[in-house]
């Protein structure tokens, strides 16, 4: 802000010297009057007429004083500090006035700063890395010929193509080393790790990345050093580099964790160095704790995240493009390498029809996921806050209007003595650029928590990390939309005050002159918009309330009171396979020995928790449709998970612990699946393969010991699929990561201290993560859906009290002025009922006109939020009635109060005061 | 607001001519803004009237100029009055500013001579 500064040096002393050139200034010219007089008297005039006559013509010498200031240069401003003071005066003689226009204003500007810096730090903020412009994601399309067996990574539509993240790693070598347009091609895999540091274990988000990736990105060390090519080779000792957010929360900011050794997935490893503050890996949003060499992944895990498999796809790339390079150039270089990849395998039709290409993504803001998931939210929610501050606009640009009609006979004076119009229509936008202003600085008081709040309310249970201050572009943002909002809600009603016939005005300050018809025109026309608008939001909240109501009556099919849930990890403390099996049967037993504990059961995957498995299956006798395998969702589940989720068997056996190993393997399906794939016949005792129709082997093989109800699997929104519980220690070699489920009586805050001295009481080295009730867990997936509930419909609400308020306003307004119209229809018979229905009439025909034009463009704009909306359509005709009913309610009784005094108008003293 | 626009009018019409008969003006001795006015119709023969509201902003904007310079003097009425005194960079200005004059006048003298 070094101009700040510079404008205050030029500014302080210039208004001290100010005051005294304007004191010399009025000096002078009294001089020349008293001169011109002097002479006047000396050529024989008397010296009463001299002195009326020198000044007479002197001219104005207010317009000399301000030509002669004009000459010193700089006056815009001051003016403008003069015009402010001024303005702010005038404006602090009506409060009400002022009060509810700036209230209106900070409401509308702070809900748009606040969305705007959202915006800010999840779609426009670029990774705080060097020449963040030059950063390439690399991400493939098409059917790649190459067998892609395992992996990990996302997929997501680019352009209207469907794109790919992951490659193999042998793949990435081969790029990395056959790519020269990239001048670092960077390798990074996402897997959570458990680390036990001083003698407490706990998870962390970890990358593991390739040596240049530090380098690459250009990311400097804030303690210790970052990983390099060394690192990043199997003989290397296993080197970590942690965050600074990591740093401050599991080391206290400790300088001496440098060299020291944790415990990462049960492996020693070394930390040699800490991020700065802003770094917080690839994803924002999401920041990774740990950063580790690729070389090492293999004694870590994931399983799948194998070095040599070329069908093992995982590795994300990120690359640098060299100075010069375009990124077509690298495009085509990528494109010949991958072909030269593929040429080995065999090529089928559909690797013809569409091709392995790569794909590139602009890279500056890091991996796209969360800025993917949030684009449609914040746009709903831009569109939102924009119609708020429109409607706050056109509220003030009616209480403007209104303002201007009752200084007509100020105005008028001020341009009878010579006050330029344009001078005075600058005086009227300094008024509502102060209001703006003033408004603005309370709005961002507020956007900072607010924009926290939508951000915890809309997360759910992924705990976003974005900081959103107040930066110099959302300050930038504030500035401009309070400047729009100036002329948006002044201008019009600066031209209309300023357009005064001046004798009518003059001569009478309240009776209804030439303009009062067209200027009614306008503020009702305003009134209208506003209604619309307000009709509008409150359809959209109304879907947005339904959505919500919808989902959190819904019955999922099991019963979610009375459970308690955690997630458990052995895998990354050393645990595989049967050991495994074991541990987490060891768990269930310790905990199920809990007192007031009357039932547990563990499954791989938690139920509405976003997270499912699916697979092809195969089920003789039953012809899948064209193209299309049969698939089914799975979930391997322990003994008694049907009975303690409280999910009703149809036929059949809840599965149990004596499900043996190796065995037969068993499974018990939803109605769904039987109703599918088994035609309504019986399907206890038959089988079904995973995998597409081929030879099976009796590993693949289920045979359904049960029948259950149907029950919502991995979200409230998703239609229920055709679903198979398995018994997990049948399953013991996929085995990793299970959700506890304890149902009990006892409230659930007191078994969260035995369950965790179980768990370590079993290995304290495994640590207990996200236990909270299965309830919880529900109302967490429902976070969107209830930040839009609860901010479109707290915005509705604002926007129809605007409108009343804008309603009120008007007709308050309207009623005032016609009261000697009003007395004399009393005078002539008219009941008070006949005035009061008067009134409300016209009233009432405004808020119709709103809903009129509102309804259409409610229909026509709320197609957009389709899919953010759940068993309520767009154009649900019980929602509509409902807000348009609502909004006839809130103006009606705006309407009503100005109608009762109406009705409450004397006659005599109406027609006396005429 | 008439007023307003006639003001501008006149400006635009002498702002030139108007500070040269200025510098000019100052030419024989500081005078205060009244003296200079005076002075312009008594020298036009009662032809120019000079407007305070153009005569107060020439002078000011001369003075930011550099070409005049002022100063508070008690007068003789024991008053005291701003005046005004040609720079150094003022009587350059008038120079050229008067053989600039002299070329227009006898230019537009030769363009308008009886035919």
């Amino acid at each position: 802000m070094r101009w700040i500064r510079k404008l205050r040096e030029l500014l302080r002393p210039r208004i001290l010297r100010r005051q005294e050139d304007e004191r010399d200034l009025e000096d002078e010219l009294r001089f020349d009057l008293q001169e011109e007089a002097h002479l006047r008297m000396e050529r024989g005039e008397s010296p009463e007429s001299a002195r009326t006559s020198s000044r007479r013509d002197f001219g104005n010498h207010m317009l000399v004083k301000e030509a002669t200031r004009d000459m010193w240069g700089w006056t815009w401003l001051e003016r403008g500090i003069q015009d402010c003071t001024f303005a702010w005066r005038t404006l602090k003689k009506s409060p009400a006035f002022t009060l509810v226009a700036i209230a209106s204003l900070a409401i509308g500007i702070g809900a748009n700063a606040a969305i705007f810096s959202l915006v800010d730090a999840i779609l426009l903020q670029s990774l705080p890395v060097r020449d963040p412009d030059q950063l390439r994601l690399v991400l493939w399309t098409g059917r790649p010929p190459i067998p892609r067996n395992n992996g990990s990574g996302y997929t997501t539509m680019l352009h209207g193509i469907e794109v790919n993240s992951s490659f193999s790693y042998p793949m990435y070598k081969l790029l990395a080393a056959s790519v020269p347009e990239f001048s670092h091609l960077m390798g990074f895999a996402h897997a959570t790790q458990t680390v036990i540091a001083g003698g407490e274990s706990h998870y962390a988000e970890a990358y593991f990345v390739t040596g240049n990736f530090f380098d690459g990105l250009g990311v400097n060390p804030f303690l210790g050093r970052m990983l390099s090519p060394d690192d990043d080779r199997a003989s290397a000792t296993p080197a970590a580099v942690i965050s600074y957010l990591y740093w401050e929360r599991r080391f206290g900011l400790d300088a001496g964790v440098i060299g020291r050794n944790i415990n990462v997935n049960g492996r020693s490893v070394v930390i040699a160095g800490v991020t700065p503050r802003s770094f917080g890996g690839l994803e924002a949003g999401r920041p990774c704790e740990l950063f580790l060499p690729m070389t090492h992944i293999e004694t870590f895990g994931p399983k799948w995240y194998s070095l040599a498999k070329d069908d093992h796809w995982w590795v994300q790339m990120l690359g640098r493009l060299k100075t010069g390079v375009s990124e077509t150039q690298a495009r085509a270089a990528l494109e010949v390498v991958l072909a030269r990849a593929g040429a080995g395998y065999e090529e089928k039709p559909e690797h013809k029809r569409s091709p392995f290409r790569p794909v590139l993504e602009a890279g500056a803001g890091g991996v796209p996921l969360v800025r993917e998931q949030a684009t449609m939210p914040l746009l709903i929610l831009g569109s939102v806050v924009g119609l708020v501050l429109l409607i706050a606009c056109a509220n003030i640009a009616n209480l403007m209007l209104a303002r201007g009609t009752a200084r007509r006979r100020e105005i008028a004076i001020r341009l009878s003595i010579g006050a330029g119009r344009g001078r005075l229509i600058r005086q009227l936008l300094t008024e509502s650029f102060v209001l703006a202003g003033v408004g603005s600085a309370v709005g961002l008081i507020f956007a900072s928590p607010l924009a926290k709040a939508i951000l915890a309310m809309a997360a759910g249970d992924e705990a976003l990390n974005f900081e959103t201050p107040m930066n110099a572009r959302v300050l930038l943002f504030t500035a401009g939309v309070a400047i729009l909002t100036t002329l948006l809600f002044g201008l019009a009603p600066a031209l209309r005050a300023t357009r005064v016939d001046l004798t009518p005005a003059l001569k009478d300050g309240s009776a209804g002159a030439g303009g009062a018809g067209r200027q009614l025109g306008l503020t009702r026309l305003l009134v209208m918009g506003q209604v619309a608008l307000s009709t509008l939001l409150l359809v959209s909240a109304t879907l947005f309330v339904r959505t919500l109501v919808n989902l959190a009556t819904m019955d999922p099919g099991f019963k979610p009171a009375r459970l308690l849930i955690f997630s458990v990890d052995g895998s990354r403390s050393g645990y595989q396979g049967a050991k495994l099996v074991d541990l987490y049967e060891r768990i269930r037993e310790k905990i199920g020995a809990i007192p007031g504990v009357q039932a547990v059961t563990l499954s791989d995957v938690a139920l509405i928790g976003n997270s499912m498995s699916n697979s092809d299956i195969t089920v003789p006798g039953h012809t899948s449709k064209a193209g299309k395998p049969d698939t089914a969702y799975h979930m391997a589940v322990g003994s008694g998970f049907l009975t303690t989720m409280g999910i009703p068997l149809v036929l059949g056996r809840d599965l149990n612990d004596r499900e043996r190993p190796n065995g037969a393997y068993v499974g018990v399906i939803n109605e769904k699946f039987a109703r599918d794939y088994f035609d309504g016949r019986n399907p206890i005792g038959r089988i079904f393969y995973f995998g597409q129709p081929g030879p099976k082997t009796a590993a693949e093989t289920v045979e359904v010991v049960g029948v259950s109800k149907d029950a919502k699997y991995d979200n409230l929104k998703h239609m229920i699929p055709p679903t198979v519980y398995l018994a997990y220690q049948q399953h013991p070699d996929g085995l990793r990561q299970v959700t506890f489920e304890i149902r009990t009586a006892l409230a659930m805050a007191s078994l969260a201290a035995p369950i965790r001295r179980a768990v370590a009481g079993i290995d304290r080295n495994v640590p207990v993560a996200d236990m909270r009730t299965q309830e919880e867990q529900i109302r967490l997936t429902l976070s969107l859906e209830r930040a839009f509930a609860a901010l479109v419909g707290s915005f509705g609400l604002i926007a129809a009290l605007l409108a009343a308020i804008g309603l009120y306003g008007v007709m308050a307004f309207a009623v005032t002025r016609r009261t000697a119209e009003i007395g004399i229809r009393m005078a002539l018979g008219a009941e008070r009922r006949d005035v009061q229905r008067m009134v409300l009439r016209d009233s009432l025909f405004m808020v119709v006109m709103g809903i009129a034009v509102g309804v259409p463009a409610a229909l026509a704009l709320t197609r957009l939020v389709r899919d953010a909306l759940y068993g309520v359509a767009p154009d649900d005709p019980l929602s509509f009635i409902a807000a348009g009913m609502l909004m006839l309610a809130v103006a009606a009784l705006a309407g009503w109060i100005p109608a009762r005094r109406a009705s409450q108008v004397d006659p005599m003293h109406a027609l006396r005061h005429e | 607001m008439g007023e307003n626009g006639r003001y501008q009018n006149r400006i635009e019409l002498l702002q030139g001519t108007l500070d040269m008969m200025i510098l000019r003006t100052l030419q024989w001795g500081a005078q205060h803004g009244h003296g200079i006015g005076q002075a312009i119709r008594a020298s036009s023969e009662d032809v120019l009237q000079i407007e305070r509201g153009s005569l107060y902003p020439a002078l000011h904007r001369l003075e930011r100029q550099g070409w005049i310079e002022s100063e508070w003097k008690i007068t003789e009425n024991k008053q005291r009055a701003k005046y005004y005194r040609l720079t150094r960079a003022g009587r350059k200005q008038l120079a050229s500013e008067q053989s600039r004059w002299n070329r227009i006048v006898e230019a537009v003298t030769r363009v308008m001579r009886p035919a």
